[in-house]
């Protein structure tokens, strides 16, 4: 589709370059501008690139025609580039006289060339009155006639204000609060101008002001009764920014300009040119400006005019990572430059880059049409579904005089898994500040209770301390106890050792009483080494029959004492050896023996 | 006989309790968005059943929604008095201090915040339990120094008990502290929507006196109470200490103790 349309552009522009190149034939009228009633003027038809008769003079409302056509051939012929290009012009030129004041259409006209018809252009022109005199002065006023042709009027002396002044005008009265109108800035004047310098600029106080071109136009007009040559200095297109009664004005000038000196030659008189430089003073305009009407509708951002919207995402299918465009085209007539931005609710979960803003608009008339694009560059970031929202415009309609709102579409998707995975994964903290307060909780009943009762202060729960320090103390001191208890083995053994002894002669006494002497022996001696092993308390092992006698003496023993023992322990080990025995031995033995314990007893300490 | 019946009827009365209570009549008519009602309910089960920390939260939830927050927050402060471990209390008592006019204390120290937060771990007979616990303990290391003959184990007793000792002064000292909160009644909030301030336990006379106005939800620390009974205004004044500093007095009819 863009392609062919691209293809027919080119296709255009060559034409149009050959039509340029073969030099196009046409016909047109030179409007002569306004002219003042009275004076004669020239019509001009003029004819590019061709022959024909010459037209028919047209019939002009309040005009006579005084004579015509008085014709003018030009012809000119270019070599550029080894391209040799002529052009002719015939001028047909007709003259009037201005009779009466009013607006003149100049009917169109056509002439046949080479067997074509061509049509001139139509065109308007005002025949202004002539200057008003005032009527009380009797003698001919000062003021200068506006005329090029005739300088004699132009005599030197004070330049009037009212003779040249440079005025600010609206072309419109009321406007609306952002509704666009036009200020033309002009030069009237009665003199010929030389030289121009702005020495203030005007100023436009509270409003957005855009520029237009201007040509530089001389034309007649009749402003309060007089006639003056004006040109067009400035032409701005304003949109107002506040209410109420606003203000411009003109900024000052300084214009030089051009007057007449007679000079006495003696037979004759003759002009000479003398240059004035005269400085305008600055004039003011006011326009009542109302405001946009209450209240304003929500969404409402200062749009004014009539506008048309339109929304676009390419492609319609997302997928993350990936970038989308979303355009928001609103076109129309209107502040257009001046909109805002909408502001598109983009979901959290779709990145948005700085929107780009295009605007394309020409000024036609005394507005602005064209269109104000924003692209906005979006990316989702998670795959699944995502709302764009509808995003909708108002605006004031200044036809309908109401606020307007345009609904646009609004994008349900379902953004696909891109393939390409971004490498940063920008982490989002979730909103966690509460905006309420918690649900309540479901009261159970089994949790009230009458009084309050904590185990703190339960008479149980300080009884378990007590208990537990009672526990411990008890612990303690048994545990005491018994460390005494084993702190003193010895003692035990020492205590122990009678009993056994007793124990072992009791055994004794039994072998010798069954006459099994061996047995009586063998448990004899076991009897008197346990008792003084524990006795003494020295290990069996380091028993031996020397160290007896020094260890029982030590003891406090009786040499006697010690003798009887170390008797009885020589005869157990003696009779081991020699098997035979008289009972009588044996009994004598035994009680040796018990008389040596007793005495070793009673030894002790 | 008589008895026999005033017991029948007692039963009966604790089933049909039972079936449907006071409390979840209240959490009923809550879910309703009946606020007033819940609250009527809420109090009355309160009176009846005896109170508890849900019941508590709730009904300042109640309060919430009805836009009394002093009562709200008097609810809440009971609800945590009784239990400290009940979070949704904590944590809406910390929303609703928000919402009020008077910008509360700030005692975010680190230590009490630390404070705080250990001691809204648990319940009050937790921390009983808890404390009865490390005391066993305690008694074990003691025992362990006393009586065990290896150098290591008696090291251990006796360095374990040293630190036990402090833990269990600490936590024995917030299950009293927990214990009792709920029946210490020093602090109060303001429940009407202004009060004023006054230096003196009287009625403010003229314009010469200062007035310092405080708003609803705000908390303060009873020191001491004064009835005047010539007042013809006010019955009784509360001297108040204010965010920790300033003291004053305060018609006690404007606040309700926790």
């Amino acid at each position: 589709m863009d392609r062919l349309k691209l293809r027919f552009i080119i296709l255009f522009l060559a034409a149009l370059s050959a039509i340029n190149a073969v030099s196009q034939t046409s016909f047109k009228v030179i409007s002569p501008g306004n002219v003042i009633a009275g004076r004669n003027f020239s019509l001009t038809f003029r004819l590019s690139n061709g022959q024909a008769n010459a037209p028919k003079a047209p019939e002009l409302k309040g005009c006579d025609l005084l004579y015509g056509p008085s014709v003018s051939t030009m012809s000119s012929s270019q070599y550029i580039n080894g391209q040799m290009s002529s052009s002719t012009s015939i001028d047909y030129t007709y003259m009037y006289r201005a009779k009466e004041p009013g607006k003149v259409t100049v009917p169109e006209v056509t002439v046949n060339s080479g067997g074509k018809n061509l049509t001139s252009n139509s065109v308007s022109f005002e025949i202004l009155p002539p200057d008003r005199q005032p009527q009380s002065q009797g003698h001919q006023s000062s003021s200068p006639q506006v005329s090029a042709i005739d300088p004699a009027t132009h005599r030197p002396g004070n330049v009037s204000p009212n003779d040249l002044f440079v005025r600010v005008s609206f072309s419109k009265a009321h406007v609306m609060e952002q509704e666009a109108v036009m200020a033309t800035i002009k030069v009237y004047t009665k003199y010929s101008i030389t030289s121009f310098l702005v020495t203030q600029q005007p100023l436009f106080d509270g409003f957005l002001s855009e520029e237009l071109p201007v040509n530089l136009e001389v034309n007649l007009e009749n402003y309060n009764g007089q006639n003056y040559n004006t040109a067009v200095l400035k032409r701005l297109l304003l949109y107002p920014q506040k209410s109420g009664k606003l203000t411009v004005n003109s900024g000052k000038y300084d214009i030089t300009i051009q007057q007449f000196e007679l000079v006495n030659m003696g037979f004759f008189t003759t002009q000479r040119p003398i240059e004035r430089q005269v400085t305008t003073e600055s004039n003011m305009a006011s326009i009542e400006v109302t405001p946009l009407p209450e209240p304003k509708p929500a969404g409402f951002d200062g749009a004014v005019g009539r506008f048309t919207v339109s929304t676009d995402l390419q492609p319609e299918l997302l997928r993350t990572n990936e970038a989308a465009l979303y355009t928001y085209t609103i076109k129309g007539t209107g502040n257009i430059r001046y909109l805002k931005q909408p502001d598109v609710k983009f979901p959290s979960s779709i990145d948005r880059y700085t929107p780009k803003t295009d605007i394309d608009a020409r000024i036609v008339g005394a507005n602005t049409t064209g269109t104000y694009k924003v692209d906005y560059t979006i990316v989702p970031q998670e795959a699944g579904k995502v709302l764009i929202p509808a995003t909708p415009f108002v605006y004031y309609d200044l036809d309908k005089k109401e606020y307007v709102t345009l609904d646009t579409r609004s994008y349900e998707l379902n953004v696909a898994k891109g393939s390409s995975t971004s490498s940063v994964v920008e982490q989002r903290e979730i909103d966690n500040t509460m905006h309420d307060i918690l649900h309540i909780k479901p009261s159970g009943s089994d949790c009230q209770h009458k009084d309050i009762s904590y185990v703190f202060n339960s008479l149980f729960y300080w009884l378990t301390f007590v208990v537990a320090i009672v526990t411990l103390i008890v612990i303690a001191i048994v545990y005491r106890r018994r460390l005494k208890f084993n702190a003193d083995i010895k003692g035990r053994k020492h205590a122990k050792a009678n009993k056994v002894v007793n124990k072992r002669l009791k055994a004794a006494r039994a072998y010798m009483n069954a006459h099994e002497n061996d047995k009586f022996y063998a448990e004899l001696a076991k009897a008197m080494w346990g008792y003084i092993s524990d006795k003494l308390s020295i290990a069996p092992s380091q028993l031996l029959r020397d160290n007896i006698a020094s260890q029982l003496k030590a003891y406090g023993a009786a040499d006697q004492t010690v003798d009887q023992v170390l008797t009885v322990l020589d005869e157990c080990e003696m009779a081991r050896f020699t098997p035979h025995h008289s009972d009588q031995e044996v009994a004598k033995l035994y009680d040796e023996a018990v008389t040596s314990i007793r005495s070793l007893e009673d030894v002790k300490k | 006989m008589k008895h026999i019946i005033a017991f029948c009827s007692v039963l009966l009365f604790s089933y049909y309790a039972s079936a449907t209570s006071l409390a979840e009549q209240a959490d009923s008519a809550y879910n309703k968005e009946d606020y007033t009602e819940a609250i009527r309910l809420y109090n009355e089960a309160i009176s009846t059943d005896g109170a508890s920390s849900v019941v508590l939260y709730n009904l300042g939830n109640a309060y919430y929604r009805d836009n009394s927050l002093g009562k709200a927050i008097l609810s809440y402060e009971r609800a945590l008095a009784l239990d400290p471990s009940n979070e949704d209390a904590a944590i809406n008592l910390k929303f609703v201090r928000t919402r009020i006019e008077d910008a509360p204390e700030d005692d975010s120290s680190f230590l009490s915040n630390l404070h705080k937060g250990i001691v809204s771990n648990m319940s009050p007979d937790a921390w009983a339990w808890t404390a009865l616990t490390i005391f066993i303990i305690l008694l074990a290391t003691i025992a362990m120094y006393v009586f065990s003959s290896n150098v290591m184990m008696r090291k251990t007793g006796f360095f374990g008990g040293i630190v036990l000792i402090f833990i269990f002064i600490y936590v024995f000292a917030i299950a009293y502290q927990t214990a009792s909160a709920y029946k210490s009644h020093d602090k109060a909030i303001v429940i009407v929507p202004t009060t004023n301030l006054s230096s003196a336990p009287r009625s403010n006379r003229g314009e010469k006196e200062k007035v310092v106005p405080i708003h609803e939800g705000t908390k303060v620390l009873i020191i001491d109470s004064l009835s005047t009974p010539d007042d013809p205004n006010v019955g009784k004044w509360y001297d108040v200490k204010i965010n920790n500093s300033s003291r004053a007095w305060l018609n006690a009819a404007d606040v309700e103790r926790i």
